[in-house]
C-alpha cells in the first residue's frame, strides 16, 4: 500500500479465489441483509449508513477569466488578487535564483 | 470543520434520531483519543491535523482531548508525548517501552487496546496511513467496534455520536455513518483533509503512563532490518503549497510537459487525474483525489480536469482553486474559485511565460511586481 493513498495493490481477486480452489457462493442482496441502497449497510452492521447524498455545488460559482488577449498575465493578476500569499511566496523564490 | 463537502445540515442522525438507549456498558466511556504516530522517531502530521479536529469535537462535546503516545522508552517518545499539549491535548496516555521500538501490529494493538479498556473513551480517531490503517483495523475488530475510515468530515451530536462522513458508491457520493451501540466510535482520516492546527507553545500538562503488559518473546512478528523506499521522498505533493495538474483533457503524455513546466517555474509540485495514471503517463505518487494524495495547498492550478467527485475529495482543502477546461459545464467549475473556459494546450505555454516573465531579473522588485 501507498503511504497517504488508499491504493492497495493487490491480487486479481478472480486469481485468488482460483489459487485458493476456493468455493464461490453467489449472495442476493436479500441474503445479505442490505436494507435498501439509500442505506447502503448490512444488518447487524457495527456502524450504521445515516445519509447518502451528493456533494453540492459552491455557493460563489467559480469566477470566469474572460478570454482576453493576454490571458495568461489576466490570470495571474486575478489568482493574486484571490490569494495574495502564493505572490509572496513565488517573489521569494525568485529572489533565491 | 474541515472545508471539504459538507454534510446537508439535516444529516443529524445519532443516538436521539435512532431514539435508542446506549447499552448500559458503554456508558462510562467518555473523551477524545487522537493517536500520536510515530515511526523512526518522527511524528506524523496527521497527527495534528488530527488534534485540531479533535479539539473541534471536545469543545463541542465539554469532554477532554487526550494524545495517545505509544513508542519507545527515550526521548523521541517524551517529545512527542509533550508536544501533544501545543497542540491542544488536555492529557497524554503514554505506552512506552522498548518492545515498541518498530512498529508491529501485535504490540500497538495490545497497547491501544488496553488503554482503551481501561480509560474508556468515547471517540478514537487515527491517520489513515499505512500504519494508522493497520492498526485501526485491527484495534476496532479486537474491541468488537464500528471503525468509519478515510472520512472527509466529522462532527459530534449533542448525545456524542460521531457522523464520520466519508465517500461512497466508488467515491460518486458521500455517506454519513455512525456507530451508535458500540464503543469507541472510531474513525480514520487521510493527511491533509483536516487543517493543521496552529502550534501554541504550552507546558507539559498531565500525563498517565501506562505499562505494556506485553514481552518480546510473546510477539510473533520480528523486524529483521528496514528498507526505506527511496521514492516515498521524491514528491511532497500533498504538502505543497502550490500544485500544478493535469488530467486527460491534455490529451497526451507530451502535453502533459506542459503541466510539469508550469510547475518548475513556480516552484510547484505538479499532480494529475487517475486515467494518467492508468495509462502510465504519470507516476502514482503523483495522483490527487480519492485513491491518490489529497492536497491542501494555497494555489491549485487544474487543466484539463473535469473535476469528477473522486478527484474532488482530494482537492477541497485548497485555499483557491483555478480550473482551465473547453466544457463551461464541466463539474469542477462548480468548486473551482476561478474559471477559465479555454484550450488548456494554448493556455499553459502562455502561463508559463508570464509567470517567468514575472519571475525574470528585472520584475524581481517586489514593489514592481505587486504594482504590475
Ligand atoms: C473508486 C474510484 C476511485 C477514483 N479515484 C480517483 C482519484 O483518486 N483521482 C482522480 O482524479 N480520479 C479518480 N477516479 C476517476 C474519476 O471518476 C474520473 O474518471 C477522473 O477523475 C477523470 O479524470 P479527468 O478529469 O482527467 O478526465 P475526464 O473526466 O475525461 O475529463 C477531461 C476534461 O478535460 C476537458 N478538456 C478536454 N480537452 C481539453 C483541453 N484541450 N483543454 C482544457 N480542457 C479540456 C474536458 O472538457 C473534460 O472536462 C476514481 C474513480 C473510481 C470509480
Amino acid at each position: 500500500m501507498l503511504d497517504t493513498t488508499i491504493h492497495v495493490r493487490r491480487g486479481v481477486m478472480a486469481y485468488i479465489l482460483c489459487a485458493a480452489r476456493a468455493l464461490v457462493l453467489k449472495w442476493s442482496t436479500l441474503k445479505a441483509g442490505v436494507q435498501g441502497t439509500s442505506k447502503c449497510g448490512l444488518r447487524g452492521s457495527l456502524t450504521i449508513v445515516k445519509h447518502v447524498f451528493a456533494p453540492s455545488p459552491r455557493a460563489a460559482k467559480a469566477a470566469p477569466v474572460k478570454a482576453a488577449e493576454q490571458l495568461g498575465e489576466a490570470l495571474i493578476k486575478t489568482i493574486f488578487k484571490r490569494q495574495p500569499k502564493p505572490q509572496t511566496d513565488l517573489l521569494a523564490l525568485a529572489c533565491r535564483f | 470543520m474541515s472545508n471539504v463537502i459538507k454534510a446537508p445540515a439535516s444529516a443529524a442522525g445519532g443516538r436521539a434520531a435512532a431514539k435508542k438507549e446506549l447499552p448500559e456498558r458503554f456508558k462510562a466511556y467518555k473523551h477524545i483519543w487522537v493517536f500520536i504516530e510515530q515511526e523512526r522517531g518522527q511524528v506524523h502530521p496527521v497527527s495534528w491535523e488530527l488534534m485540531g479536529a479533535g479539539r473541534k469535537l471536545a469543545d463541542k462535546l465539554k469532554v477532554d482531548l487526550a494524545a495517545v503516545v505509544i513508542g519507545p522508552e527515550g526521548e523521541t517518545t517524551r517529545t512527542a508525548a509533550v508536544e501533544s499539549f501545543c497542540y491542544g491535548a488536555d492529557l497524554v496516555y503514554l505506552v512506552a517501552d522498548d518492545v515498541l521500538s518498530e512498529y508491529r501490529n501485535e504490540s500497538y494493538t495490545k497497547a491501544m487496546t488496553d488503554l482503551v479498556n481501561i480509560y474508556k473513551p468515547e471517540i478514537l480517531l487515527l491517520g489513515a496511513t499505512t500504519l494508522g490503517r493497520d492498526l485501526a483495523g485491527s484495534v476496532a475488530t479486537t474491541l468488537l467496534t464500528g471503525l468509519t475510515a478515510d472520512c472527509t468530515e466529522l462532527d459530534v451530536d449533542a448525545d456524542g455520536s460521531l457522523a464520520a462522513t466519508r465517500p461512497t458508491f466508488g467515491g460518486s457520493l458521500l455517506c454519513t455513518i455512525y456507530t451508535l451501540n458500540y464503543r469507541p466510535q472510531m474513525a480514520t482520516v487521510r493527511p491533509r483533509v483536516m487543517p493543521m492546527p496552529e502550534r501554541v507553545a504550552r507546558d507539559a500538562a498531565r500525563i498517565i503512563t501506562h505499562p505494556l503488559a506485553l514481552f518480546e518473546d510473546d510477539i510473533v512478528t520480528k523486524v529483521l532490518s528496514f528498507i526505506p523506499d527511496r521514492d516515498s521522498e521524491k514528491s511532497n505533493l500533498a504538502y505543497a503549497d502550490l500544485v500544478v495538474a493535469g488530467g486527460l483533457g491534455l490529451g497526451s503524455p507530451e502535453n502533459f510537459q506542459l503541466v510539469r513546466q508550469l510547475a518548475a517555474v513556480i516552484g510547484a509540485e505538479y499532480g494529475c487525474s487517475r486515467p494518467l495514471v492508468q495509462k502510465g503517463w504519470v507516476t502514482s505518487d503523483r495522483q490527487i483525489g480519492q485513491t491518490g494524495k489529497t492536497i491542501r495547498p494555497k494555489l491549485y492550478i487544474a487543466a484539463g480536469v473535469s473535476g469528477a467527485i473522486q478527484h474532488r475529495v482530494g482537492v477541497e482543502g485548497a485555499d483557491l482553486i483555478v480550473a482551465i477546461n473547453t466544457d463551461k459545464n464541466a463539474p469542477i467549475f462548480d468548486f473551482a474559485h476561478i474559471g477559465i473556459v479555454t484550450d488548456a494546450i494554448l493556455l499553459l505555454p502562455t502561463l508559463t511565460a508570464a509567470f517567468r516573465a514575472r519571475l525574470s531579473p528585472h520584475s524581481r522588485d517586489p514593489k514592481r511586481a505587486s504594482a504590475q
